[in-house]
């Protein structure tokens, strides 16, 4: 009896939190679906959603935050992976080179907007680089990466600044299997090469799978750098979204917010999608039972 | 195929692990590294496989100089004693594993998988998780997988440390019987002293980075070539004495050696006494202890040494009753006098 | 040692990448003057510097209430982190696994959505637009990693050096206190150097939730970045940058202090 209450009172500021959150989110689906009684609007409709996902523009805003969201997790997991598996590889698990790559953890996305700014605005440092060395004569033939439809200059702030978190997010779990069933691995007569993408990668993929959801969501929901680097049309979703929301006609709102429960059950959809596939996943691992 | 490790020297950090270590294991034999825990002998282990590289020295298998081929290509396959199975692959997808790395076909290495399995007295296991077998099942997989290299050289580092009692002995008996079948020239790492002796064709003692004697297990055990191998198997006193002639003398006991004259430490244990012989020893039984199967008794010496024995139940004598008997001569060994410490004659 | 060359490579441009842009704007917050085309600054100043301390920023007051709520934030976190961990780790109950996702919801909610639904709950609560508000907000964001960070070490640690005290006569609290968190401690500073650093560069939910009244540092860079002024983006920029590295390196310090303390005995 007295455990029983113990946990309960462990539990309670989490609970007050989760409360919080559900609240939070449970406030925004419920204002998406019209129901906002402080400015007259008490019915609960569809119509709203209706609207917003049949107008052209909002589609191309959430294509444009899907694809910044799949390409910043997919390069920035890949690179990061990659980080990991040479700290791994030359022994520096520990050290200066992984604070070094904890560096872009302490660096917020503004400041890595600005860095996209400085080094790839047509009069930025790159453009610079590539007239001395004559690749261009002007710098209105430097390509455009900031402030396009493309939202490359979105894309490399998030890569520069999530692919060293992949690093030090799957660090820990790398060396252990490296050091123990990678180098068993190669001990049978595995290749490191081999052992690497046969035993070391599979068996990492949990934490690297793990942190290409955080930064899927993370990306898909950001708002600071595609208000940042990303063009006047089209604008990402959560741009679009806080717009609508700062809109000046009250009414409006639960068009902001329909928006924002696109955003919340994407992403809710997405890690329920990724706990589904770990689980089948585990389930196979755990092979027949006895 | 036969294993020299020709002055090999490793050092992890600045930690000299490893000093200057020969080693010859001929082809087909079951050699027991032997020391106590951080002696460097999972170290030299490494060191051969080639995960470790070593500072100095040499490693050959067979004719060919291995010291630079990569762990991949060495085919010395270690038993981890951590069994490290792939948690990711069935049982038989484990042990095919280097059969797989070696460009066997699927049919083929999963044949090769079962047959090794039923060879390890896992016969139909092929399908399951590894995390559904037991500890002493995943023992056999790993020996199986290891088997399954077709290695030059197996090397078994302490292998059987985590099972209990009665599984060990299983394993070491299975470990035997593959090595009676496949020849297998083996390295077994282990600071179990009984292991040791009881499996291995030689026993090579370690300590401090160093192999202090490599011998048969009679030898190791009955004549150490210094005192430090005497001490680590332990139970033994030291009687100071001289040899004069062929013949050392001391207080409590006398009786002919091969030696130059000097002053000696006479090593003695409890397992070189001849309780049925009546002779020059004169012993006085301090304490009996019923074990079940046998009993531990204790003797004391004249001189106040006291050495163990365990023997066969009943015991003929009472507690307190002396008795006098005979010395095994060839398990004993000779050491300069203390100061002079040295090799044995 | 080919592949060896190879991963060196890979290891030498991410170096590279990662401090480029580092080095571009401590360069950039001491410019004057950087016509095109040229490589290199021509005319360096220190106006931005002056700008700083005696602009209408108020950098002293700014960086105080950003730190101070960052530390706020990262105490609170790693408490509810201790706490959640503790029930998780050391105890059997049912419903463990409802647990764990809600330790993990505040990671899969958007933070954009999170700030915006949490605001309008706020104003209901009299907590939006106030410290208090930011704080609970900032907390929220910052716990599945310190509860994640305090999971790792409690499980590491274990009941047993406070089983251990408590049969030789400490109370629950004393147990805890004196067998339990010596070991937890590295844990508890990591965690709390996560928070602060989540904490510390929040920009959208201290916008929303702050409703303008709670001003970070975090927050009065973008405008600036939006500016166009290059050489005052990035003095705050450096500004930023060099403070969580500082607070970073102190708690990182620690934390290697007590690990080799914790070895050597």
């Amino acid at each position: 009896m007295r455990g029983k209450w113990k946990i309960l009172i462990l539990l309670a500021p989490l609970a007050g939190v989760t409360a919080l959150v559900l609240a939070a989110c449970g406030t925004v689906l419920l204002q998406s679906l019209g129901y906002v009684p402080a400015f007259g609007l008490d019915t609960l409709t569809l119509s709203y959603y209706r609207a917003v996902l049949g107008d052209p523009a909002f589609l191309q805003s959430l294509g444009v935050s899907l694809r910044i969201a799949a390409t910043s997790a997919l390069l920035a997991a890949a690179a990061g992976t990659a980080i990991c598996a040479a700290l791994v590889g030359t022994g520096r698990t520990r050290g200066a080179l992984t604070y070094l790559v904890r560096l872009p953890i302490l660096v917020p996305h503004a400041v890595t907007a600005l860095f996209a700014v400085l080094l790839f605005a047509q009069t930025g440092l790159l453009a610079r680089l590539a007239f001395a060395l004559g690749l261009i004569g002007d710098f209105s033939q430097f390509p455009q990466l900031l402030h396009t439809a493309g939202y490359q200059g979105a894309v490399l702030s998030y890569l520069w600044k999530e692919a060293p978190f992949v690093a030090y997010f799957v660090l820990a779990l790398m060396a252990g299997i490296s050091g123990t069933l990678g180098e068993a691995a190669e001990n049978l007569g595995a290749s490191p090469l081999r052992s690497f993408f046969t035993v070391t990668l599979p068996l990492s993929m949990p934490a690297i799978a793990k942190a290409f959801l955080i930064i899927f969501i993370f990306a898909f929901g950001g708002y600071e750098l595609p208000m940042l680097l990303g063009p006047t049309v089209p604008k990402a979703l959560p741009v679009q979204a806080y717009l609508a929301y700062m809109s000046p006609e009250l009414r409006d709102r639960p068009y902001a917010m329909v928006m924002y429960g696109v955003i919340l059950l994407l992403s809710v959809a997405m890690a329920a999608l990724y706990g589904l596939l770990t689980r089948a996943l585990w389930r196979k691992l755990g092979g027949e039972r006895p | 195929m036969k294993l020299s490790v020709k002055e090999v020297s490793v050092s992890i950090g600045r930690a000299p692990i490893l000093r200057n270590v020969s080693l010859e294991v001929e082809s087909g034999e079951l050699l027991s590294l032997l020391g106590p825990s951080g002696c460097g002998k999972s170290t030299l282990l490494k060191t051969v496989a080639g995960i470790l590289p070593p500072e100095r020295g040499e490693v050959w298998l067979g004719e060919r100089d291995i010291s630079r081929c990569p762990p991949h290509r060495r085919n010395t396959v270690i038993v981890f004693q951590d069994l490290r199975l792939f948690p990711h692959m069935t049982v038989a997808d484990n042990v095919a594993f280097p059969l797989k790395m070696r460009g066997v076909g699927r049919e083929e290495r999963l044949g090769r998988a079962a047959e090794l399995l039923r060879k390890v007295h896992l016969e139909g296991y092929d399908r399951r998780a590894v995390s559904s077998l037991s500890g002493g099942q995943q023992q056999r997989v790993a020996l199986a997988r290891a088997l399954a290299a077709q290695p030059d050289l197996l090397l078994l580092d302490e292998p059987f440390s985590s099972l209990d009692e009665e599984l060990r002995e299983e394993m070491r008996r299975l470990v035997l019987e593959l090595h009676r079948e496949f020849h297998t020239t083996t390295v077994l790492v282990t600071h179990d002293q009984q292991e040791a002796l009881s499996m291995a064709d030689r026993v090579a003692v370690m300590a401090g980075g160093r192999i202090l004697q490599c011998g048969s297990p009679r030898e190791v055990y009955d004549r150490p070539a210094l005192r430090q191998v005497a001490d680590y198997f332990g139970g033994c006193v030291y009687l100071p004495g001289r040899v004069e002639g062929g013949r050392f003398c001391s207080p409590c006991l006398s009786g002919p050696v091969q030696a130059p004259d000097g002053p000696y430490d006479l090593m003695l244990r409890g397992s070189a006494l001849q309780l049925d012989r009546p002779g020059p020893l004169a012993l006085r039984l301090e304490e009996c202890r019923f074990r079940g199967a046998d009993a531990l008794t204790r003797w004391s010496l004249e001189d106040g040494a006291v050495l163990e024995r365990a023997l066969p139940l009943p015991i003929p004598w009472a507690v307190g009753e002396s008795v006098t008997c005979q010395v095994d001569w060839d398990r004993t060994a000779l050491f300069p006098a203390a100061g002079g410490e040295g090799v044995a004659p | 040692m080919n592949r060896h060359w190879c991963l060196k490579l890979v290891l030498a441009t991410a170096a590279a990448c990662i401090l480029i842009p580092v080095a571009l704007i401590l360069v950039w917050s001491v410019t004057a003057r950087w016509p095109w085309p040229d490589l290199l600054p021509v005319r360096l100043t220190l106006r931005t510097v002056r700008e700083l301390f005696l602009g209408s920023a108020q950098l002293p007051r700014l960086l105080f209430s950003s730190v101070a709520l960052a530390v706020a934030t990262a105490v609170l976190g790693t408490a509810v982190g201790v706490l959640t961990a503790r029930a998780t780790e050391l105890y059997a109950f049912p419903g463990k696994g409802l647990v764990r996702l809600c330790g993990l919801l505040p990671l899969l909610i958007p933070g954009t959505v999170f700030a915006i639904g949490i605001h309008l709950t706020l104003l209901r609560l009299g907590l939006a637009d106030t410290l208090a508000g930011v704080l609970l907000v900032h907390v929220t964001v910052a716990l599945p990693y310190c509860i994640a960070i305090m999971g790792d070490v409690t499980r590491a640690v274990g009941a047993g050096l406070e089983e251990q005290a408590a049969v030789l006569g400490a109370g629950p609290l004393r147990a805890f206190w004196l067998a339990t968190l010596p070991g937890l401690m590295p844990g508890v500073l990591s965690s709390m150097s996560m928070a602060f650093i989540l904490s510390y560069s929040q920009y959208f939910t201290t916008l929303i939730v702050g409703g303008g009244r709670v001003r970070t540092l975090a927050l009065v860079l973008v405008p600036y970045i939006q500016s166009g002024d290059r050489p005052l983006a990035s003095v705050y920029a450096v500004v930023f940058v060099g403070s969580a590295l500082l607070i970073f390196f102190l708690l990182e310090s620690a934390i290697h202090r007590m690990e080799r303390g914790g070895k050597s005995k």
